[in-house]
């Protein structure tokens, strides 16, 4: 008895998702003769409380609700970055900043900074790059070592997907956007400046002097750690290092896009949805870290 | 597609854009389940705006145990309606067909589901919690039988057996209410 209970519940269920679907309660009937008398009934009264219950919101309600969500949204403070150190002890902390700056220079390190996700030495690659943050105390710093440690994860995201490896493509898709939010959230100041740096240079001249851009490159990798700066008073970042910075970054967007706009047009078919994603994570981050820096 | 994990992982992170796309993708149904629940639009149009706006605040503390995202949001809807029940007796509320005019323009469209949404909200008021739940989840929010499982903490075979008498009673409930 039990058992044809079951069975029943069953047959309903059924009946109720191919309904749903789009076939007749005729043809499911049709399939089960021995239960019709039963089913259709309970079937008619399923789909009539599914048409009743299929309200939509009213359209003005929608908005105004969709607005306030995205004011609430920008009233947040951006999550702090949850780098290596957020989900460790202190004590882990502790001895991972001794241990790497102990390391410093030796062949380990420089051996983990070109190493991929998941390779024996990527969580030393991800210990050292969280001691430099620790050890950047300026936003502006911050701020370029975050475009840095940005295009390492596009790097990292177009390596993957040449292994074919969609998980860790996703997986570096998502350190870039830590990397991108975290910039986007940074207080870096001189925008009043630059904009009355702005406003004074459209009165006094019709030409605005040319920004000097130095090369990201040529910082980079000076050294792999970088040397604990002290934590002087607030820093002073004229109006030209934050138009400069400001330059750097769009150049590297593009061309971190294009980059990655090539390694989804060679991708298998697999990967594309992974690579979409890490495009539209692109697309939106570096927009946000640059509007941070108008 | 990217997997819901990822997705929450980035909403954590309090990126807009996963966000955002939690509140587009799951909006809707909370909205009805929250109008079948209550029976009250207006009150519903509110409480909606409520459930995004809590989830929004605590979503840091949400942690990925395999269940959809969109259990926890019925879980605070849930919890909302309760507190609506609570604090129902307390204040006036505003009639179910006073509040369906508003979202309609079709007078004959606006009649004829007026009718039935306040049926199916008092129908429903007759049954279980657990059939209640089970109709709101599965009918409302159009949430599959094993999602209603997660959602609920039941086996799937339990929400089928509940989702079997659900149906039942509700016949039974609306044959007596129009006979």
């Amino acid at each position: 008895m039990m058992k044809k209970v079951r069975e029943f519940d069953n047959i309903l269920d059924e009946c109720l998702e191919r309904v749903i679907k789009g076939e007749t309660v005729e043809v499911c009937l049709a399939d089960y003769p021995d239960y019709a008398a039963e089913l259709e009934p309970l079937l008619r009264t399923a789909l009539d409380t599914r048409e009743a219950a299929a309200i939509e919101p009213r359209p003005e309600f929608r908005d105004k609700a969709r607005y306030q969500f995205q004011a609430a949204l920008r009233e947040m403070e951006p999550e702090k970055s949850r780098g290596f150190f957020s989900w460790q002890p202190r004590w882990v902390t502790v001895v991972a900043i001794v241990v790497v700056l102990l390391l410093a220079g030796s062949g380990t390190v420089v051996a983990a900074s070109n190493s991929l996700p998941g390779e024996f030495l990527y969580p030393v690659k991800m210990a050292t790059e969280a001691v430099q943050l620790v050890f950047t105390p300026s936003a502006l710093g911050k701020a370029e070592l975050y475009a840095r440690l940005a295009d390492k994860r596009i790097d990292e995201i177009i390596r993957m997907a040449e292994k074919g490896k969609v998980k860790q493509v996703e997986r570096a898709t998502e350190r870039l956007n830590s990397h991108l939010i975290a910039m986007a959230a940074l207080d870096i100041p001189g925008g009043e400046e630059l904009l009355e740096a702005e406003i004074a240079t459209f009165e006094a001249a019709p030409a605005p002097a040319p920004v000097e851009e130095a090369p990201l490159a040529a910082v980079e990798e000076e050294s792999v750690i970088a040397a604990p700066r002290a934590a002087g008073p607030p820093e002073d970042v004229g109006p030209n290092e934050r138009a400069r910075l400001r330059g750097l970054l769009s150049r590297h967007a593009v061309e971190n896009w294009n980059a990655l706009l090539a390694a989804w047009e060679a991708a298998p078919e697999s990967l594309r949805a992974a690579l979409e994603q890490a495009l539209e994570v692109a697309a939106a981050g570096y927009e946000q870290a640059l509007r941070n820096l108008e | 597609m990217q997997d819901e994990e990822s997705l929450i992982r980035r909403a954590q992170q309090r990126d807009p854009m996963a966000l955002t796309q939690l509140y587009e993708e799951n909006f809707d149904k909370i909205y009805r389940y929250i109008v079948l629940k209550i029976g009250d639009r207006t009150e519903a149009e509110d409480m909606t705006q409520q459930v995004f706006l809590n989830a929004l605040k605590s979503i840091s503390s949400y942690r990925w145990k395999g269940m959809p995202f969109s259990s926890w949001l019925y879980r605070i809807a849930h919890n909302q309606v309760v507190d609506y029940y609570r604090k129902k007796s307390k204040r006036a509320t505003v009639p179910l067909d006073e509040s369906i005019k508003a979202g309609d323009d079709d007078p004959q469209r606006t009649a004829e589901r007026v009718v039935e949404i306040e049926e199916l909200a008092l129908a429903t008021k007759k049954l279980t919690g657990a059939q209640q739940e089970v109709i709101s989840l599965r009918f409302a929010a159009e949430l599959s039988v094993a999602e209603v499982a997660k959602a609920m903490g039941k086996s799937v075979g339990a929400v089928k057996a509940l989702q079997h008498s659900a149906i039942a009673a509700l016949r039974r409930v609306m044959a007596v209410g129009t006979g």
